[in-house]
C-alpha cells in the first residue's frame, strides 16, 4: 500500500495517491477551459475589438467563471487536501472509494455545468441571481460539484482523525497541513452554504417552487461565492510557507503567530461575503460595517502576519547562511528555481495589488465607487490569479517529480514562466482597476453604446488602459499556456525520475548552522521589516486616495 | 519548517522583536480602519442607506407611471423627461433594458430617490462621479441624493441582465440656477411636437 | 526547576484551541452562521411593505 519517497523520505500511500493525481490532472483540464475562454474575454472585451458577437461573450463570460473560479481551483485544492492530510502525515488515505465518489461526482457536475452553458442554456454568468433563471440541470450540476467536493473535504478531516488514531500525529499538525485544515474549514462553509441556496434555486428552475427571494439568494450565494475564494485564500498561504520551506530551507519565524493568524481567519473572514452586498438594499449598515470588516479587520490582521511571516521564513533561513546585507538575502534568493519566483511574485503581487484593493473596494462606503465596476475583477485578477493560481503553477513544480514522478521538460522554459504569467495578470489586474476607477462597468459587452439609446464617453484616458489591458492579458494568457505545455507534456510523456539524482528542482534542506557569529540584534529580519514598511506606507496611502476619490462625488446618505 | 510537525514547545516560544511590532502596528491600523468606517456615518457626505421597502415590481411600476405623469415636461429618445419639485421623493424605474424617466434635478437640492426593479436585478451606475447601487425587483432601495454638480450624468447597468444588458443606459440632468434642462438633453419633444410628428405619417395631414 | 518544565509542557488555552480540527470547524461554522447569515436574513424579513404616505406621494395629483 506504501511507498516510501526516495527523496523526501515520506510514506506515500500510493491509492492517495493515484486520487492526488487524478484531482490534480483534471484541474489542470479545466483551468485550459478556462484559459481558452479567456483569450476569447481579453479580445472581446476590448471596446473596439470585439472578437465575438454579444451572446458569446456572456457565454464564454459564464464559462470562464466557473472553470477558472471554481473548477480548476476546487480540483487542485482537493488534491492539496489529501496531499497534506496523507503524504505530509505519511498516513493511508481513510477511503479511497469515497475518495473516487467525490471525484465523480465533482467531475458530473463540472461537466454538466459545462455542457448546459455551451448549449446555451444557462446564459446567467457565474452569480445567476433570480430571476435570472438557467436550466434544470444547470442547478443540478452545481449541486453535484458541490456535493463532490464537500464530500471531499470530509474525506481530508477523516484523513486526519484516522491519522490521529494511528498515532501518525500528536499534539499540532504541521504549519502546512494546519493552513489545508484552515482551507477545509472555509470550504464547509461555502459548500453548505451553497447547498442551502442551490437546492431551493433548482426547485425553482423546475417550477416546484415559484419565487426565491433575490435578496436571500444574495447574501447565501455569496457564502459560496466569497468564501470559495476564501478557500483559495488560506490554500495558497499553505503552498507559500511549503514552497519557502522546499525552496530556501524555509524557518518560519513564529508558528504560534502563523498559527494565530490561521485561527482569525477561520473565525472571521467568511463574513467578508458582505463585500457583494454593501450597496444592496434590505440590509442595514450595522450589518455591513460588521461584517464587511471580518469583526474589525482580524482577517486582515491574519494576512497581514502572513505578509511578514512568509518572507521573513526566507531571510532567516538565508540568514543563517551567511547572507548578513538588508537584502543579500533575497537577491541571492534561488531566483532560478521556477517555485522560488513563483512564490515571490505570488506573495508581492497578492499584497500589493489583490490585498490593498480588497480592503479598499470591501468597505462600506467606498464600495460605492467600485461596486460592479471593471476595478472588482481587476481585484480578484490580483487575488485569485497572481496569488492562488501563481502559486499553484509554482508548487506544481514539485509536484511533477515527486508525486508524478516525471522530469520537468523544458525546464529551462518553465524558470520563464511564471514571470510571463504574473506580470501578464499584473498588467491585466492593475489596468482593470484603473479602468473600474473611471468607471468602466464589468460584464458589459460595449461601453462604447452603439446601439443604445444614449451615449456616454468615458474618461479618454482609459484607451491607455485598454491597451494594457490586451497586452497584460495575452501575455498572462501565453504564460498560462506555456504552463499547461509543460505540465501535460512532463506528466504524460516527460522522462521517468529514477531518484534523487533526476530532481531538476532543488528541495533545499534548512539550514544547520549560523555559519558565523550568530547575530545580536533583536531584529531578526531586517530586510523582511523595511519591505513591510514599504508595504504599509502604499497601503495607507490607497486607504487615503479612495477617501478623497469618494468624497468628490454626489452627497449620498 | 511548514512540512514537519512543529517543536514541541512552540506555544510558549516568545516571538522575535521585529514580528511582534508589525503585528501591533498591524492591529492598531486594523481597529483605526474599522473606525473610521463609523465615523464616516457621522462626518463622511456619502453612506449607504439605512432605509428600504418591500414592493411588489407591478405596484411599484403604477407608482412609477404616475410620478412620471405628474411631472413630465417631455419626452428624449422614446424615454420621458421629468421634472420633479426640489427636495421631494423621485423615482426610478430599471427594467430589461432602459431607465425611466430622465431626470431633472437641481443643483445642491436634496431628492429622495426610491429604485427598483420590474425584472431582473440591475445595477445604478451613475456615471462620470461613478456610484454604483444594487437594484433589486421587489425592493424599494431608497437613496437620498445631493448632486453636487451641474451637467449631463449617465445612468449605466452593471449588473448583468440578459442579451441586451450593454444597451441600458438612461440619464439624469442636473441644472444650476437659471438653466434649462435642454442645454444638456438639446431639443426635448414635447407632447404638442410629438402630435405634429405623428401627423407627418399621414399623407392627407397638413 | 521541575516546576517549571511542568508549566512548559501543560498546554496554553490558545493551544488547545488550535490543537483541536474539529473545534476549529465549529468555531469557523458557528461566527459565520450567527453573525453574517441569521443576522442578515432577519434583516432582510424585517423589510417592511411601502408605506401608504410614500405612495400616496406619487399617486395624488399635484402638490
Amino acid at each position: 500500500m506504501f511507498r516510501k519517497c526516495d527523496i523526501t523520505g515520506f510514506e506515500v500511500d500510493k491509492r492517495g495517491e493515484a486520487l492526488i493525481k487524478v484531482n490534480a490532472v483534471f484541474a489542470v483540464v479545466f483551468f485550459l477551459v478556462a484559459i481558452i475562454a479567456a483569450f476569447f474575454l481579453v479580445l472581446t472585451r476590448h471596446p473596439t475589438i470585439h472578437l465575438l458577437p454579444p451572446h458569446l461573450y456572456y457565454r464564454f463570460l459564464t464559462l470562464h467563471g466557473w472553470n477558472a473560479l471554481l473548477f480548476w481551483i476546487i480540483f487542485f485544492e482537493i488534491a492539496g487536501l489529501y496531499f497534506g492530510s496523507t503524504v505530509v502525515l505519511n498516513s493511508r488515505f481513510s477511503s479511497p472509494p469515497l475518495g473516487w465518489l467525490a471525484f465523480f461526482l465533482m467531475l458530473g457536475g463540472a461537466l454538466l455545468i459545462n455542457y448546459t452553458i455551451l448549449q446555451g442554456k444557462a446564459d446567467v454568468l457565474f452569480t445567476s441571481y433570480p430571476p435570472l433563471k438557467a436550466h434544470w440541470l444547470y442547478y443540478l450540476g452545481v449541486l453535484l460539484f458541490a456535493i463532490g467536493a464537500l464530500l471531499g473535504v470530509i474525506l481530508f478531516f477523516a484523513n486526519l482523525v484516522v491519522a490521529k488514531r494511528e498515532g501518525k500525529w500528536q499534539r499540532s499538525l504541521p504549519l502546512f497541513t494546519f493552513g489545508l485544515l484552515t482551507a477545509a474549514i472555509i470550504a464547509i462553509v461555502t459548500l453548505v452554504s451553497g447547498a442551502i441556496i442551490f437546492i431551493p434555486t433548482f426547485l425553482w428552475s423546475l417550477g416546484i417552487i415559484d419565487k426565491v427571494d433575490p435578496e436571500n439568494y444574495r447574501i447565501i450565494f455569496w457564502g459560496v461565492g466569497h468564501p470559495a475564494q476564501q478557500i483559495n485564500l488560506a490554500a495558497m498561504i499553505s503552498v507559500w510557507y511549503l514552497i519557502s520551506y522546499l525552496s530556501v530551507g524555509g524557518i518560519t519565524p513564529s508558528e504560534k503567530i502563523s498559527r494565530l493568524a490561521f485561527l482569525l481567519y477561520i473565525l472571521f473572514i467568511n463574513l467578508a461575503s458582505a463585500h457583494h452586498l454593501l450597496v444592496d438594499p434590505a440590509v442595514s449598515p450595522a450589518w455591513k460595517v460588521f461584517n464587511t470588516s471580518y469583526a474589525m479587520y482580524l482577517a486582515v490582521l491574519g494576512s497581514m502576519i502572513h505578509a511578514y511571516a512568509i518572507p521573513a521564513s526566507v531571510e532567516l533561513a538565508q540568514r543563517k547562511r551567511g547572507y548578513r546585507g538588508l537584502f543579500t538575502w533575497l537577491a541571492k534568493a534561488p531566483w532560478g528555481n521556477p517555485a522560488f519566483s513563483a512564490m515571490f511574485i505570488s506573495l508581492v503581487g497578492f499584497g500589493f495589488i489583490g490585498g490593498v484593493t480588497g480592503v479598499m473596494i470591501g468597505k462600506e462606503q467606498t464600495n460605492i465607487i467600485h461596486h460592479n465596476t471593471l476595478a472588482v475583477p481587476g481585484h480578484f485578477k490580483g487575488t485569485v490569479v497572481i496569488g492562488t493560481t501563481l502559486a499553484f503553477m509554482g508548487i506544481t513544480y514539485y509536484l511533477i517529480p515527486l508525486i508524478f514522478r516525471r522530469k520537468i521538460v523544458f525546464y529551462s522554459l518553465a524558470k520563464v514562466q511564471p514571470w510571463l504569467f504574473g506580470l501578464g495578470i499584473a498588467m491585466l489586474a492593475i489596468s482593470m482597476l484603473a479602468l473600474g476607477y473611471l468607471g468602466v462597468p464589468r460584464r458589459h459587452y460595449d461601453i462604447l453604446f452603439s446601439n443604445a439609446p444614449f451615449k456616454h464617453e468615458f474618461n479618454p484616458a482609459m484607451w491607455f488602459f485598454w491597451a494594457l489591458f490586451v497586452i497584460g492579458g495575452i501575455s498572462a494568457v501565453l504564460g498560462a499556456i506555456l504552463w499547461i505545455f509543460i505540465v501535460v507534456l512532463s506528466v504524460f510523456f516527460g522522462p521517468k525520475l529514477k531518484g534523487p539524482e533526476d530532481m531538476q528542482i532543488p528541495i533545499v534542506p534548512p539550514p544547520q548552522e549560523e555559519k558565523r557569529n550568530p547575530s545580536h540584534s533583536s531584529i531578526l529580519s531586517p530586510g523582511t521589516l523595511t519591505l513591510i514598511f514599504i508595504f504599509f506606507v502604499w497601503f495607507m496611502t490607497y486607504f487615503f486616495l479612495n477617501w478623497k476619490w469618494l468624497s468628490a462625488t454626489w452627497y449620498v446618505k | 519548517m511548514a512540512l514537519l510537525p512543529p517543536p514541541e514547545n512552540w506555544d510558549k516560544e516568545k516571538p522575535s522583536k521585529d514580528e511582534k511590532t508589525w503585528v501591533y502596528i498591524a492591529l492598531f491600523s486594523c481597529f483605526f480602519m474599522f473606525f473610521w468606517m463609523i465615523g464616516w456615518h457621522i462626518f463622511g457626505k456619502q453612506n449607504t442607506s439605512f432605509v428600504s421597502y418591500k414592493v411588489n415590481p407591478m405596484e411599484f411600476f403604477q407608482l412609477h407611471s404616475s410620478f412620471v405623469e405628474k411631472y413630465k415636461i417631455g419626452e428624449k429618445n422614446g424615454v420621458p423627461v421629468v421634472k420633479p419639485p426640489p427636495e421631494s421623493d423621485v423615482i426610478l424605474l430599471a427594467r430589461m433594458w432602459s431607465w425611466s424617466p430622465i431626470l431633472v434635478l437641481e443643483k445642491d437640492k436634496w431628492y429622495t430617490f426610491h429604485i427598483s426593479s420590474l425584472d431582473l436585478q440591475h445595477g445604478f451606475s451613475l456615471q462620470p462621479v461613478n456610484m454604483n447601487f444594487q437594484v433589486v425587483p421587489g425592493y424599494d432601495h431608497v437613496l437620498k441624493f445631493k448632486p453636487t454638480k451641474e451637467g449631463e450624468y449617465s445612468i449605466i447597468c452593471n449588473e448583468f441582465c440578459g442579451i441586451g444588458h450593454h444597451l441600458m443606459i438612461g440619464k439624469i440632468i442636473v441644472i444650476a440656477d437659471g438653466e434649462t434642462p435642454e442645454k444638456y438633453l438639446g431639443e426635448i419633444k414635447t407632447e404638442k411636437n410629438d402630435f405634429a410628428e405623428k401627423g407627418d405619417f399621414n399623407p392627407s395631414g397638413k | 526547576m521541575e516546576q517549571e518544565k511542568e508549566k512548559n509542557t501543560k498546554a496554553s488555552i490558545l493551544r488547545e484551541i488550535l490543537d483541536d480540527p474539529m473545534l476549529l470547524l465549529f468555531l469557523g461554522v458557528a461566527v459565520y452562521i450567527i453573525f453574517y447569515v441569521i443576522w442578515g436574513i432577519m434583516e432582510v424579513s424585517q423589510v417592511s411593505e411601502m408605506p401608504a404616505q410614500i405612495k400616496q406621494i406619487f399617486l395624488t395629483q399635484g402638490r
